[in-house]
C-alpha cells in the first residue's frame, strides 16, 4: 500500500517527535503534566564561594584570616578543620556527584563591585567585630530568613514539591521556604520587600527558569559579601540533570553594589531515601544576641 | 414534575445523588480533595478560644472550643489563670515571636497555605515563617527532640485528611489568653473541605497531664480567593530585634 | 568502623560547617578569653541553631555555677544516632571553650576530656571537607 505524501510526512513527524521526548523522558521523570519531576529531598552543594583577593573579615574563622582563631599555631580554636559531615549522612553515604561550583562569570572571579560600594561593604565587614550595632550582624545570628543564598547547607537538606502551578522548596535551615509560581508573569509592586524575594518561573526543557525580585536589601550573598541590595533582580536555572541531581547556576545582578550581573553555579544531590526533615526552631534556641551584647533591657 | 424532566427542561445535566461537597471540590490526580491553595480563619480565637468579649485591642468573639469549656485538672487551671495575667510579656508568640505549635498557628490572624503533591502535604504559614511537613501514610520519628509545631504524620479517611501530631514540647499556648499544655500533648486535626472554598477544621487535644479529658476545637478555614492572594513575610522575631537592640551594644 | 562514626559524630558535636557555619564564632565568643572547667553534666539539649552542654561547675568558694557550652548543630547529630542521654548526665567532664562577649557562665566549647582520658576533640587532621 502506497502512502500519499501527506500521510509519510506525517508519519516521520510523529516518529522523530516520538524519538526526541523518548531521548529525554530517558533520563528525566515527568510528572503527570509532563513538567519535570525534580521532588524529593537533596542537599545542595556550591553556590557560595570566595570572589579573587576576598575582603579582609574579622568574623571569619577561615584560613588566609591572620585574627583567625584557626590560625593560631598551636592548632586550638573553635573549627579547625573539621567541615560538616552532615551532606555525607544524608545521603547515606553516596558519593555526590562533581559538578561545577563557585563563582563562573566572570572567570576570573573579580566580582564587578562599583568601586565606592565595594568600600562601603569592606567597611561594614570590619564594623561586624566587635559588632557594632544590630545592624552590623549576620542575618544567620539573628534567626532571619536566609535569602536565596544561605540554608547552612551541610547539615540541612532542600526539599523540591511542585504542587499544581508552583514549585515550592523548602529549606530544613530555620524552617524558611520558598514558592515560585509558574502561572504569573509579573512580580510583585516595587513596595513590596521580601527577604526571599518574589519569584516567577517557566520550565525551558528540563531547567526551570526562576526569576526573583523585591528584594528587602538584607540577606546576604556570603560572609563576605554581608548584603545585597533592594535592586537584586536574581535568574536561576535549576536543571534536572537525572534522577538524583539538579544543576544550578544563578545569575546575580544587583546594579547597585556592582556595574554588571555575574553567575554561580552549584548543584543538588538527592538525599537517601529515609531521611526526613527535623525541625529546625532558629529563634526560640538563640542565645547569640545576648551573648554578643548583653541582655537587652526589660520591657 | 419529577426532578429528571426538570433538569431536562433546563438543560442540567442530571446526577445521580451526589454530596454537594464532592460536586465542587477539586481533586489531584490520585483522586482526593485538593486542599492547595492560601487559606485563613475568621475568628478571634488568636486572642482566646473560648466565648469572649471585646477590651481594648481585643475583638469579642465566640469561642471555638465545643461546649465552650477546656476541662483542666484542678491544679493546672491556677497555671492557665497566671499565664493569663502575665499574658503581655509571657506568651511566647506574642511576646517573643516564637512559633505558635498547633492548632493555634490555624489560627493566628495571618494566612496559611496548604502545598499538597502525591506523597506530602506541607503547610507554610506566614506569621514567622512557620512551616509543617506532614509525610503522609509513615510513622511517628523516634528519638527526635520534642518540636515547638510536634512532629505531623498524615493520612486520608475518605475524603477528610486526618493529621496526628505528637513530639510537642511544653513551650506553646493555645491562645494569647495563656491556655497552656504539657510535653504529652497529642493532637489529631481533620481537614475536610465543604465545597471548593471551605474546609471544616477540626482539633482534638489530648493532653492527660493538664485536662481531664480530651476536648476540641472546631473551625471553617476560609479560602483567600484574591486574584494575586500569596503568603508574604510576618518576620516577627526580626522586628523584635530591632526594637529591644535597638541601642545595643549595652553597657 | 563504629570508632569512625564516633569520632566523626563527637566532631560534629563541637563544630560543623565552620565556613558556612550558622554564625561567625568570633563575633560572640572572645578568643583572649579562654575558658577551662571541670564538673559534672547536667544536661545536654539538642535546641537549635546550636545544641548546649550544661555543666556544674565547684567554684573555689564552694559554691556550684551552672555553665553553659555552645556545641555545634543538632540536626546533625541527631542524625548520625545522638540522643540526650549519649553525654549521660553526671558525667565528670573537662571542657575547654571561649567565653561569651558578653560574660557570664556561658562559652564556645572546644573541647571535651572524658574520665577515662579521651577527648571528644582534639584538632588534627580531618576528614574530606563537605561543604
Amino acid at each position: 500500500m502506497r502512502l500519499s505524501n501527506n500521510a509519510a510526512v506525517l508519519m516521520a513527524m510523529a516518529a522523530i517527535v516520538l524519538m526526541a521526548s523518548a531521548a529525554s523522558a530517558q533520563s528525566v521523570n515527568r510528572l503527570s503534566d509532563s513538567q519535570p519531576d525534580m521532588q524529593g529531598m537533596y542537599t545542595r552543594t556550591g553556590v557560595k564561594a570566595l570572589e579573587a583577593e576576598p575582603p579582609f573579615n574579622p568574623i571569619d574563622p577561615g584560613e588566609k584570616n591572620p585574627f583567625s582563631v584557626s590560625n593560631r599555631e598551636d592548632g586550638l580554636g573553635p573549627y579547625p578543620r573539621i567541615f560538616g559531615q552532615g551532606g555525607n549522612v544524608l545521603r547515606g553515604g553516596q558519593q555526590r556527584a562533581q559538578r561545577r561550583v563557585g563563582i563562573i562569570f566572570p572567570e576570573n572571579k573579580k566580582l564587578p563591585w562599583r568601586p565606592e560600594e565595594d568600600v562601603r561593604r569592606k567597611q561594614f565587614l570590619l564594623e561586624m567585630n566587635p559588632a557594632k550595632d544590630l545592624r552590623h550582624i549576620e542575618l544567620n545570628s539573628r534567626c532571619a530568613l536566609p535569602g536565596l543564598f544561605e540554608g547552612e547547607d551541610g547539615n540541612n537538606p532542600y526539599t523540591f514539591l511542585q504542587p499544581p502551578g508552583k514549585v515550592v522548596i523548602v529549606y530544613d535551615y530555620n524552617h524558611t521556604s520558598r514558592v515560585i509560581d509558574l502561572n504569573r508573569r509579573e512580580h510583585l509592586g516595587k513596595q513590596v520587600r521580601l527577604f526571599m524575594g518574589d519569584s516567577i518561573g517557566h520550565w525551558e526543557g528540563n531547567t526551570l527558569v526562576v526569576d526573583t525580585t523585591n528584594f528587602n536589601g538584607r540577606v546576604a550573598y556570603s560572609r563576605e559579601i554581608p548584603y545585597l541590595s533592594e535592586d537584586l533582580h536574581t535568574i536561576e536555572r535549576f536543571t534536572v540533570a537525572d534522577g538524583n541531581t539538579i544543576d544550578y547556576e544563578v545569575t546575580i545582578d544587583d546594579p547597585k553594589l556592582f556595574t554588571g550581573p555575574w553567575k554561580v553555579a552549584g548543584y543538588f544531590s538527592r538525599a537517601a531515601k529515609d531521611v526526613e526533615s527535623i525541625e529546625f526552631a532558629c529563634a526560640e534556641g538563640s542565645q547569640t544576641l545576648q551573648n554578643i551584647f548583653g541582655a537587652p533591657p526589660a520591657r | 414534575m419529577d426532578r429528571f424532566k426538570a433538569c431536562m427542561i433546563l438543560g442540567l445535566v442530571c446526577l445521580a445523588e451526589i454530596p454537594a461537597a464532592a460536586q465542587t471540590v477539586k481533586r489531584t490526580a490520585g483522586g482526593k480533595p485538593d486542599l492547595n491553595g492560601i487559606w485563613q480563619v475568621l475568628n478571634t480565637a488568636a486572642w482566646d478560644i473560648q466565648d469572649h468579649s471585646a477590651e481594648l485591642g481585643v475583638p469579642p468573639g465566640l469561642g471555638v472550643v465545643e461546649g465552650d469549656e477546656i476541662p483542666y485538672r484542678p491544679e493546672a487551671l491556677a497555671r492557665r489563670q497566671q499565664n493569663r495575667t502575665n499574658r503581655k510579656t509571657a506568651d511566647p508568640s506574642e511576646a517573643n515571636c516564637f512559633l505558635p505549635g498547633v492548632p493555634r498557628a490555624t489560627y493566628m490572624p495571618y494566612p496559611f497555605e496548604i502545598v499538597q503533591t502525591q506523597d506530602s502535604v506541607v503547610i507554610r504559614y506566614e506569621f514567622a515563617h512557620a512551616l509543617r511537613a506532614i509525610p503522609m501514610g509513615t510513622r511517628h520519628a523516634e528519638g527526635i527532640p520534642a518540636a515547638w509545631m510536634g512532629d505531623s504524620r498524615g493520612h486520608w479517611e475518605g475524603d477528610t485528611l486526618v493529621i496526628d501530631v505528637t513530639n510537642f514540647n511544653d513551650e506553646t499556648w493555645f491562645d494569647h489568653s495563656g491556655n497552656f499544655h504539657s510535653d504529652a500533648l497529642h493532637v489529631v486535626e481533620r481537614f475536610t473541605m465543604t465545597n471548593a472554598d471551605h474546609i471544616l477544621y477540626e482539633a482534638t487535644i489530648d493532653d492527660p497531664k493538664v485536662f481531664t479529658r480530651p476536648w476540641k476545637v472546631t473551625m471553617p478555614l476560609y479560602r483567600l480567593v484574591d486574584k494575586n492572594a500569596k503568603l508574604l513575610e510576618y518576620e516577627c522575631v526580626f522586628y523584635l530585634q530591632e526594637e529591644r537592640y535597638k541601642n545595643a551594644p549595652f553597657k | 568502623m563504629k570508632l569512625c562514626i564516633l569520632v566523626a559524630g563527637l566532631a560534629l558535636l563541637l563544630a560543623a560547617e565552620p565556613m558556612v557555619a550558622h554564625h561567625a564564632f568570633a563575633a560572640e565568643f572572645d578568643v583572649n578569653k579562654p575558658v577551662k572547667v571541670n564538673g559534672t553534666v547536667t544536661k545536654i539539649e539538642f535546641t537549635n541553631p546550636h545544641a548546649w552542654l550544661y555543666v556544674d561547675v565547684k567554684d573555689a568558694d564552694g559554691t556550684t555555677t551552672n555553665w553553659r557550652f555552645e556545641l555545634g548543630a543538632p540536626n546533625a547529630l541527631i542524625r548520625l544516632g545522638w540522643k540526650t542521654d549519649t553525654i549521660k548526665a553526671g558525667t565528670e567532664v573537662e571542657i575547654t571553650g571561649f567565653r561569651a562577649k558578653a560574660g557570664g557562665p556561658v562559652a564556645n566549647g572546644r573541647s571535651i576530656k572524658l574520665p577515662d582520658g579521651r577527648e571528644l576533640f582534639s584538632g588534627g587532621s580531618a576528614p574530606t571537607a563537605d561543604r
